[in-house]
């Protein structure tokens, strides 16, 4: 990645993003996981998501910060919108594409990892695997990987506000 | 006792003590990837090979991410009886997504589920047909997750949104 902001793809941005200002941008490495949790938190309840649901907004998002410092670039960036009825969360970090291992590649249903597939449906399962758990509490996840870096977006529905 | 964790990095404490017989680790602050090996590596240090219960006391963990769920699970192994005892709300939940509350003898017991909240997206019916755990075992899932509003929803991201390039 050669750009002076890597994170800044126009392809990825969508208009809803576009439009919506973050309500959280904050970078993150080893050093910095536990104060990106506080203020992922925050955010959480900023945007009333009910107690339990921001426990699972936290485990998540930690869980993605935490695979971008272990097995990416070291570092990444979280981004967070809240925007009609939702809150998107954005991980990217520039280091290089997931490496599939023998067993992660059984997991998966169509076996090759061809562009354009969504590495988060066929995620392995493995012990310990923290994306497999930020899968599981999520509403919807979307990992792309390549040599250049990897994003992973993770939607949580807010409840229904009653009238 | 012992303090493990770097400046600005997830900090824990490990206490450990004999309770009728039965080692008790009491263990708080945040285990986290940055020092799992660490409290592994202390946790270690106070089992000997005649420890054939164990109890973690976990009310004061505020934080804990899958590499605790590994060293909970690795521990598990080498020792008969492990029991995990008062976990903060963190630490129940990912014990439950991860369908460990048996193995762990999580006490007091109870619905570690979410409890259904008015409006809550987490509907209270679970769906029989469980998934499989990466750990072995079922885990129950959500019958129906709530769909996000479609004007929301991020675009499809395609392969065309990431041209390949070779001069990395």
């Amino acid at each position: 990645m050669t750009s002076d902001e890597p994170t800044a793809q126009p392809g990825w941005q969508t208009q809803d993003e576009a439009s919506a200002p973050s309500v959280l941008d904050q970078c993150f490495d080893a050093s910095s996981l536990s104060a990106l949790r506080t203020a992922t938190q925050a955010c959480a309840a900023q945007a009333r998501m009910p107690a339990e649901r921001a426990t699972d907004v936290v485990i998540a998002l930690h869980e993605l910060a935490a695979n971008a410092v272990r097995h990416g670039a070291g570092s990444g960036r979280l981004r967070i919108w809240d925007h009609i009825g939702a809150l998107y969360c954005r991980v990217d970090d520039d280091g290089p594409a997931f490496t599939l291992s023998k067993g992660h590649r059984d997991a998966g249903t169509d076996g090759a990892g061809s562009a354009g597939q969504n590495l988060a449906d066929r995620w392995p399962r493995e012990p310990g695997h923290g994306l497999w758990l930020a899968r599981q509490v999520a509403d919807q996840m979307t990992l792309r990987s390549d040599s250049r870096g990897t994003i992973a977006v993770i939607t949580f529905a807010m409840p229904a506000i009653p009238s | 006792m012992a303090e493990i964790g770097q400046a600005g990095f997830a900090a824990a404490r490990l206490e450990a003590r004999e309770e009728d017989g039965v080692l008790v680790l009491r263990l708080s602050g945040e285990l986290d990837v940055t020092n799992a090996k660490q409290v592994r590596s202390a946790v270690d240090a106070v089992l000997s090979s005649e420890t054939e219960r164990l109890i973690f006391e976990l009310e004061g963990l505020q934080f804990m991410d899958s590499s605790g769920i590994a060293m909970l699970v690795s521990v598990a192994h080498k020792v008969r009886e492990v029991q995990v005892r008062n976990p903060s709300t963190i630490v129940r939940r990912l014990i439950e997504l991860t369908g460990l509350a048996d193995a762990l003898h999580v006490t007091p017991s109870g619905p570690v589920s979410l409890p259904a909240v008015p409006g809550h997206l987490r509907p209270a019916v679970w769906d029989a047909s469980c998934v499989r755990s990466p750990f072995g075992r079922a885990v129950q899932r959500d019958a129906q997750r709530r769909p996000l509003p479609s004007a929301t929803r991020f675009q499809q991201l395609s392969a065309d949104d990431r041209q390949p390039d070779g001069d990395r």
